[in-house]
């Protein structure tokens, strides 16, 4: 049993008390919310569901060609961060339900012809564009989206693609020029 | 020759906007290459794997 703080609307304010070091606010006998070694739980509509945010970030360590006219999934080589472990093989698993902002960015090196669109995947199929551009030549393409995820199967990835040939993202030596990013808003 | 040159050679009528909309090569970066991932397109049949060989 926590220690228990009931707010009643007959009896007023009742106080239990134990030594388990976690505590209840109650709302008429109902727990609203939960304080334990986990952290803080919301009963209803958690914010979240009992564990720090979980967030990562990624971003390319190499150059990778794109085939024209050919959805491509981006290459992330390198993590900055990962603090729940949901980032691997450039996909973005979240093992905690909630709705996630997720942040992209690609550089591309050139686009002799047609368009450059950014892509976020979901599950496997495209979810919303991120960018496009319509124009040749080099360019950055970028944004955010806040996305569901059922903390299970659902996963993000992103693609790019480009309608003129020889296109390429990033280059050797920057890691700075292509990133995936996200983190937990809100819990579900 | 990639996929998609391919697949322009056979059908040199398509545009660019059909890749978008119609037809969608993908590519999952998982060393497996460029794939038909979807074929809609009204009017021209998904190429065969012998046309595409």
């Amino acid at each position: 049993m926590p220690v228990t703080l009931n707010a009643s609307t007959s009896s007023g304010l009742i106080a239990t008390s134990d030594t388990s070091g976690n505590i209840e606010l109650q709302n008429n006998g109902t727990t609203r919310l939960t304080v334990n070694s986990s952290g803080v739980n919301f009963a209803a509509q958690p914010l979240i569901a009992g564990v720090a945010p979980p967030a990562f970030s990624a971003n390319a360590n190499t150059t990778q060609s794109i085939s024209s006219g050919t959805f491509t999934k981006v290459v992330f080589g390198a993590e900055r961060f990962d603090t729940n472990n949901n980032f691997a093989s450039n996909t973005f698993t979240p093992t905690v339900a909630g709705y996630y902002q997720l942040n992209i960015s690609v550089y591309y090196a050139s686009n002799p012809s047609g368009q450059a669109i950014l892509f976020l995947y979901k599950n496997g199929a495209a979810y919303t564009e991120i960018g496009r551009n319509v124009a040749s030549g080099a360019g950055t393409l970028s944004g955010s989206v806040v996305a569901y995820a059922n903390g299970s199967t659902d996963y993000f990835d992103v693609y790019f693609l480009s309608s003129g040939a020889g296109n390429t993202l990033s280059n050797s030596t920057d890691a700075f020029y292509v990133n995936f990013s996200g983190v937990l808003v809100r819990g579900a | 020759m990639t996929l998609f040159e391919k697949i322009i050679t056979i059908y040199p009528e398509l545009q660019s906007q059909d890749f978008l909309d119609t037809i969608r090569l993908q590519n999952d970066s998982d060393g497996k290459g460029d794939y038909i991932a979807k074929w809609e397109h009204p009017t021209l049949p998904r190429p065969t794997d012998e046309e595409l060989a």
